[in-house]
């Protein structure tokens, strides 16, 4: 009777393992698990919102002492267009956060 | 050394920009180690297996801050899958209602040594931390202080482990005549 040693208890393993599974990794296993993946805040997005909310108030600011300034002066004409303005400079500051919260994406 | 590097850089990656392609080079890297290793675990349900796997690296993508760097990513993994493991087994006392003395009596047979030696069948009728241990031992060569850490177990208990599974596997393959086959 033969006792089962290390190295024939190790090669039984090995080629079980061998056997069971391929060498290359299985690319839907690896797409199964990057699906499941839960999001969550990274310092990029915490960084991109707080960048986001600094210029949103500026802007809110700027056009405040704007409109204060044309209210004053009954200018409506560039009030009109000062907020014009206002909204433009807000999409442009959606598409950028747009853009930073893909990063690592 | 590039490759230590490199997966250092993923994991800083991980970390600070919850970058999910550089967790994809980690999932691609260990999955076939850790798949194997849970295959093992599972007696061969590949299903069951596959999905411990699955849970094991999305614990691991939650808890990555948490990794500090003092032992290996593997073996910090390999504690993970360990532990998933543990919890699904108490969870569903599957292996616990195995008793070991049972070997001996098996009504399954495995098949005969020329048929390949089914070494998943006859793990499946060991404990789950004799599993853990040899697995950890023979199909990952990993040392016993290795193994300790992964199973978060002194080394004296991870030697009686061996040296139990170790028997009780010798049993069961003479059961299946594999010595005078051999």
């Amino acid at each position: 009777m033969k006792e089962m040693n290390d190295d024939t208890l190790r090669s039984l393993f090995k080629e079980s393992g061998r056997r069971a599974l391929e060498e290359e990794p299985d690319k839907w296993f690896t797409r199964r698990v990057m699906a499941r993946l839960p999001r969550r805040s990274s310092m990029a997005r915490r960084v991109a919102w707080g960048v986001f909310i600094v210029m949103c108030m500026v802007a809110v600011a700027v056009y405040a002492d704007y409109a204060r300034v044309c209210l004053h002066a009954q200018d409506y004409t560039s009030l009109v267009v000062a907020a014009f303005c206002v909204l433009a400079s807000a999409c442009g500051l959606g598409l950028q956060l747009n853009r930073l919260l893909h990063i690592g994406r | 050394m590039k490759n230590s590097s490199e997966e250092a850089a993923w994991i800083a990656r991980c970390v600070l920009w919850d970058d999910r392609r550089a967790f994809g080079h980690l999932v691609e890297k260990y999955q076939v180690r850790l798949r194997r290793f849970l295959l093992h675990l599972t007696g061969g349900d590949s299903y069951l297996a596959d999905d411990l796997a699955q849970d094991t690296f999305v614990r691991a993508y939650e808890r990555i801050r948490s990794y500090k760097g003092l032992s290996s990513f593997s073996t910090w993994l390999f504690r993970i899958a360990c532990n998933l493991f543990y919890d699904y087994s108490r969870r569903t006392e599957k292996f616990d209602s195995i008793d070991t003395e049972e070997v001996a009596t098996l009504s399954v047979r495995p098949s005969p040594v020329a048929d390949k030696i089914d070494v998943m069948r006859a793990l499946g009728t060991l404990r789950p931390e004799e599993r853990m241990a040899l697995s950890l031992f023979y199909l990952e060569d990993m040392p016993i202080a290795k193994i300790a850490s992964v199973m978060e177990r002194p080394e004296g208990s991870v030697k009686t482990l061996l040296f139990r599974g170790k028997q009780h596997l010798s049993e069961y393959f003479k059961q299946d005549r594999y010595e005078r086959d051999e």
